[in-house]
């Protein structure tokens, strides 16, 4: 499976370059862009965001960009809703000089539902494709706008917070987001990381695994040989 | 008239409505939640503890819930009817509002149920409808001791059941729409006491068309983590008066500011009919 990786910017830039170094066959990057309200991520995501650890800053942000394209890794914002309502279409025109793929917004369709279309069509007009973000509690309703707006695949939670556990059995979630897939790649996330979760996914149609909590953890503790052996294991899952 | 407007006149509201334009109904649009697992207590003793069907329910997206034929035929014994003849109209039960949630729980569990010790309300639903479907229940008087209400679930192969339970009591609500009476008129506002179970709001907002919605209530709601499923898990929610909001609809709808309050003591539920 194609291994998802997220790192926050602004959270020890120092790190982030040694796992990037690390990040052979990571198909794609996740950036997350620092706020001061991560509703949807669990407590260690959450850490990243807090302004007294956080150094968020455009120069380190180039060269975390530049080694990312040098792995060959597709890059993707993460980012809040008021992210993009602070800061505008500015923040849009940088991505897109950045090269980026597209982006998440997890927020959008749970707390911002009328500003859905209008930033669909804003990321449209930079070249921005929109990823569709479910857990195992979005409405099937929105769960069809979404996946109906969006591009060849689907970031589908498998809580409805990162860093979290609750008993879900991944049948249920699988038949869930299934009927609305449409044939789209789906990318499980959230609480992943362990080998026998990974190839229970790969029966469900999984395209890809997207990690975050684990990745932190690695990042605090500088473990760049954990985090190869997690890449490793989701390309063998 | 003149009484209904003396009487809105005389109340103090604070409104905290952001444009104060968008009506204060919700059932699905707004269903996702943020759910913590609690620190201490494993996905494995969770599954243990509680019927799978009411986790479904719980964690599950479900537009709706096919109501068994024995547990809709318990449901249509009742009607929840508002009755007066003035603007302000009051929401009558013949059963705490909060048997609905104990009885589609009971109905879901095992034969064994624990519980912990709640209000009257829970405690007079939840054995009534043990006794309806002829289960046995156990109660733990301490309402905070989640270690022991999971060691003696776990020990005995019980079920817990619990009042809070945000997303399964939305469903189970709204499966039971078809027993509440539309009063006559049109409805302009439903108020509510912080104490009932807020999971029927949107549902009864929806079933008798309002236009808005208002907790009455002294102080103001605050965001906070609600303990939910016997303390096992918690949800973002408001705390309000010492009472929880935890219906993801009503939760989404104070967010926005789609919800007023009221300063002003009402118990129970009543409604305002457009005076127009």
């Amino acid at each position: 499976m194609k291994p998802f990786v997220y790192f926050t910017l602004g959270y020890r830039y120092h790190m982030i370059k040694q796992f990037i170094l690390r990040s052979e066959d990571v198909y794609a990057f996740e950036f997350g862009f620092p706020t001061e309200n991560p509703v949807y991520d669990g407590m260690k995501l959450r850490r990243t965001h807090d302004p007294s650890v956080n150094m968020y800053n455009e120069n380190e942000n180039t060269e975390v960009f530049r080694m990312a394209d040098e792995v060959g890794s597709r890059k993707y914002s993460l980012m809040y809703y008021e992210v993009l309502k602070s800061k505008g279409t500015r923040i849009l025109d940088y991505l897109n000089r950045n090269g980026f793929d597209g982006s998440i917004i997890p927020d959008l369709m749970i707390d911002h539902k009328d500003a859905f279309y209008e930033t669909v069509e804003l990321l449209r007009q930079y070249s921005l494709e929109y990823v569709p973000f479910v857990t195992p509690i979005t409405p099937t309703k929105i769960m069809q706008d979404q996946i109906s707006a969006g591009g060849d695949w689907i970031y589908q939670g498998m809580m409805p917070a990162t860093g979290v556990q609750l008993p879900y059995s991944i049948d249920t979630i699988y038949g869930h987001i299934k009927p609305f897939a449409g044939g789209r790649h789906i990318v499980y996330g959230f609480g992943i990381r362990d080998m026998e979760t990974m190839r229970m996914l790969a029966k469900y149609d999984a395209f890809g695994i997207a990690v975050g909590t684990a990745v932190v953890e690695m990042i605090d503790s500088g473990d760049t040989v954990s985090y190869r052996s997690l890449i490793d294991m989701i390309l063998e899952a | 008239m003149l009484i209904y407007c003396a009487y809105i006149t005389l109340l103090m509201i604070k409104n905290i409505n952001i444009d104060g334009s968008s009506p204060g109904r919700s059932t699905s649009k707004n269903f996702v939640m943020v759910h913590y697992s609690s620190d201490h207590i494993s996905t494995f003793d969770i599954q243990r503890v509680f019927s799978p069907s009411i986790i479904r329910h719980e964690l599950i997206y479900l537009d709706r819930l096919e109501v068994p034929q024995d547990l809709s035929a318990i449901v249509s014994r009742y009607r929840l009817r508002f009755r007066g003849d003035g603007n302000v109209i009051r929401l009558f039960s013949d059963v705490p509002l909060v048997f609905f949630i104990a009885l589609f729980q009971v109905y879901y569990s095992s034969h064994n149920i624990i519980t912990l010790q709640h209000n009257e309300d829970w405690m007079r639903s939840v054995i009534l409808a043990s006794e309806m479907l002829g289960r046995d229940i156990e109660i733990i008087d301490d309402r905070s001791n989640t270690d022991q209400i999971l060691k003696r679930a776990i020990e005995t192969g019980s079920n817990i059941v619990d009042p809070i339970m945000p997303n399964a009591n939305a469903l189970y609500f709204r499966s039971i729409g078809s027993i509440i009476e539309k009063p006559e008129g049109s409805i302009r506002n439903i108020i509510f006491d912080p104490d009932v179970p807020d999971s029927i709001i949107p549902v009864l907002s929806t079933t008798i068309e309002s236009e808005g919605c208002t907790i009455a209530a002294e102080g103001i709601p605050h965001p906070a983590k609600i303990p939910m499923a016997a303390g096992t898990m918690y949800v973002d929610g408001f705390m309000i008066d010492g009472s929880y909001i935890a219906d993801p609809a009503v939760v989404s709808a104070i967010k926005d500011g789609r919800v007023s309050i009221r300063h002003d003591a009402i118990s129970g539920i009543i409604a305002e009919r457009d005076a127009r």
